[in-house]
């Protein structure tokens, strides 16, 4: 291979690239593998706030959280179900929007560069700044979604969809699609790229339609990519909170209605100032997004042997 | 089409000799059909595009709105009067603080960037030019990191800050940032690093320079391109981050534009003019460097593809 002796000569000085990655090495034992392994160790303590007494309390965090009924435990039950509510139902969204937005685009017309960036905005604009535009657009008088809705005749009165306490997670789920679908949309498209033309053309001359050139030839070539993508927007969704957090709380006050687990570990830890607890939730929340995981990854596994 | 060579079952059956007997009407009805569907094409993606853009259309036109209009049952996307008054409404409170929060702003992403790009570019060397005992380790860690729940991270992170009396304090959120964006930085770097031929330092060795030298005087300059995308990219994603802003600050002279507008939205909550004005404010920096680090990752691939 070309470049081989210059390797080899490369490997004899063993310090060097050590001292490479020794800045990054340090950064990320300090600033994460630490922080994250404390915080499981806080999962077990009685920590409540800076300065608190630590004292290893066993497993009696979870146990309170699981069975519970005062405070952050007394929603727990609800934060879990929609926290798999809202995942299921973002990146499902996604999927079907930005799916239908890569087939369009990845066809070829006039202008459609000029679309492809224009689909790109919602991922451009900072969440937070979403998060209050939807807000507006979701406001009971004079908000652009309750107009069109009464003008349909869908609506009489105001309505305020989001801020109160007991406000629906559907809403914001509507606006955790609009946000996710571009990512979904170019990773999609990437891999319709991919495929080769003379396949669907190969499907035209044998009389297959279009629903059927989908079926049968960008489904199953497109099955890697879409597992991927799906695999990752689960992940980062599973874990999302500027839009709860700002639409949901809007008001100010916490919305129970409209929380995932991520949301209800961020209040008890640092608005109700029990950081163990949060530590808990947190460590529950992730391993139910690791359980997913590996069932996915298994469930997989198994339709590829098929 | 048959006639001309009905023994040779090997040739393809082709449509080509087929065309010239209806050329004429074939031609047309395909014209049309073609038409149609760029028409049906561009009517889809319209409304593709449209879906997209409506939110960010309806913030800007609000913020442009006078109060009496913005609160008026007629719904246009373009101003109905046009003016300024919001923006001057928020420049003017002294409870949007913009000033202060853009400088706050500036400072932690400036700071962060620079700081993530110092400790990652060494990084992604390592990572593309050596073989070395816990590389895997190393890089296996960096695509592990995205499956730490943030807030969990967070916990920990607002402890240990506590402790170094790091919270409340601007530099305990450089530290954060420049250390959640190491990940994506070394495998970007890395992969540019990949697409420069490593004879470049050989050469440079054989004129007696050393690696070290040959990284900065060399491979750097090469990939501007690859660092100025990711610095972009560092600096909105730090621009634009809530929750950990949100939590590590807390007195009002230090908060960073995004918690600071949704402070302003709670003193704020009648009046969406103002505050669309801020978010029109906070967003166009954001929107501006992301095409512009957009545009620095397609040409920085396309280097790496054409290597």
């Amino acid at each position: 291979m070309k470049g081989s002796s210059v390797t080899n000569r490369l490997r004899k000085t063993v310090v060097l690239p050590y001292l490479f990655i020794l800045p990054a090495a340090l950064a990320l034992l300090a600033f994460s593998l630490y922080p994250f392994l404390s915080g499981v160790g806080y999962s077990f303590t009685s920590i409540g706030w800076i300065g608190d007494q630590v004292r290893f309390v066993g497993l009696e965090n979870y146990r309170r959280i699981l069975s519970g009924s005062v405070g952050a435990p007394k929603f727990f039950k609800q934060a879990f179900v929609q926290s798999i509510e809202w995942t299921a139902a973002v990146v499902a969204g996604q999927f079907v929007v930005g799916m239908f937005a890569a087939l369009v685009l990845n066809e070829r017309f006039p202008g459609r560069s000029v679309f492809r960036t224009a689909v790109l905005v919602p991922v451009a604009v900072p969440t937070v700044i979403i998060a209050l535009t939807w807000q507006w657009m979701y406001d009971p008088f004079y908000g652009l979604i309750n107009h069109y809705l009464k003008q349909v005749g869908l609506l009489s009165g105001p309505t305020a969809w989001v801020g109160q306490p007991n406000s629906p997670l559907w809403p914001l789920i509507v606006v955790g699609i609009w946000r996710g679908f571009p990512f979904m949309t170019v990773m999609l498209l990437s891999g319709l790229q991919g495929i080769p033309q003379e396949l669907y053309e190969a499907a035209r001359v044998d009389g297959a339609n279009a629903l059927g050139r989908f079926r049968h030839i960008t489904l199953p070539l497109m099955r890697t990519i879409i597992a991927i993508a799906v695999v990752l927007h689960v992940l980062w969704w599973w874990n999302h909170f500027d839009i709860i957090r700002v639409i949901g709380s809007g008001g100010g006050q916490f919305s129970y209605g409209a929380m995932t687990l991520p949301i209800l570990a961020w209040y008890e830890a640092f608005a109700w100032s029990h950081l163990a607890r949060g530590a808990a939730i947190s460590v529950i929340s992730m391993l139910v997004l690791l359980a997913i995981m590996i069932w996915n990854a298994r469930r997989e596994g198994r339709s590829v042997k098929l | 089409m048959t006639t001309a060579e009905p023994t040779t079952p090997m040739r393809c059956p082709s449509r080509e000799p087929r065309q010239p007997n209806r050329s004429v009407p074939v031609f047309h009805t395909r014209q049309l059909r073609s038409a149609v569907r760029v028409g049906m094409l561009c009517m889809l993606a319209g409304f593709i595009a449209l879906v997209a853009l409506i939110p960010v259309m309806w913030m800007v036109k609000t913020s442009f709105e006078t109060p009496r209009f913005i609160r008026s049952a007629q719904i246009q996307f373009w101003p109905i009067r046009p003016t300024l008054e919001n923006y001057r409404a928020v420049l003017a409170n002294p409870h949007a603080m913009i000033a202060r929060a853009t400088a706050n702003s500036i400072i932690v992403a400036s700071a962060a960037t620079l700081l993530n790009l110092a400790i990652t570019a060494s990084a992604g060397y390592a990572m593309s030019r050596y073989d070395f005992r816990g590389k895997l380790l190393f890089g296996t860690y960096l695509l592990l990191f995205y499956m730490i729940p943030r807030t969990l991270l967070l916990i920990g992170m607002f402890v240990m800050l506590a402790h170094l009396r790091l919270v409340n304090n601007l530099m305990g959120l450089v530290l954060a940032y420049a250390t959640t964006g190491v990940s994506l930085s070394v495998w970007w770097l890395k992969g540019y690093f990949d697409s420069i031929p490593v004879e470049l330092e050989e050469q440079a060795a054989i004129d007696g320079c050393n690696r070290l030298r040959a990284l900065w005087h060399i491979i750097l300059p090469l990939s501007m391109p690859a660092v100025a995308g990711v610095g972009l990219f560092q600096f909105v994603d730090c621009w634009n981050e809530f929750m950990m802003a949100l939590t590590l600050i807390q007195s009002t002279q230090l908060r960073v534009l995004p918690v600071q507008i949704v402070y302003f939205m709670g003193i704020q909550r009648v009046e969406w003019g103002p505050v669309m004005a801020f978010s029109v404010i906070v967003a166009v920096p954001a929107i501006i460097l992301f095409s512009l680090a957009q545009r620095s990752m397609v040409t920085g691939l396309m280097a790496g593809f054409t290597k």
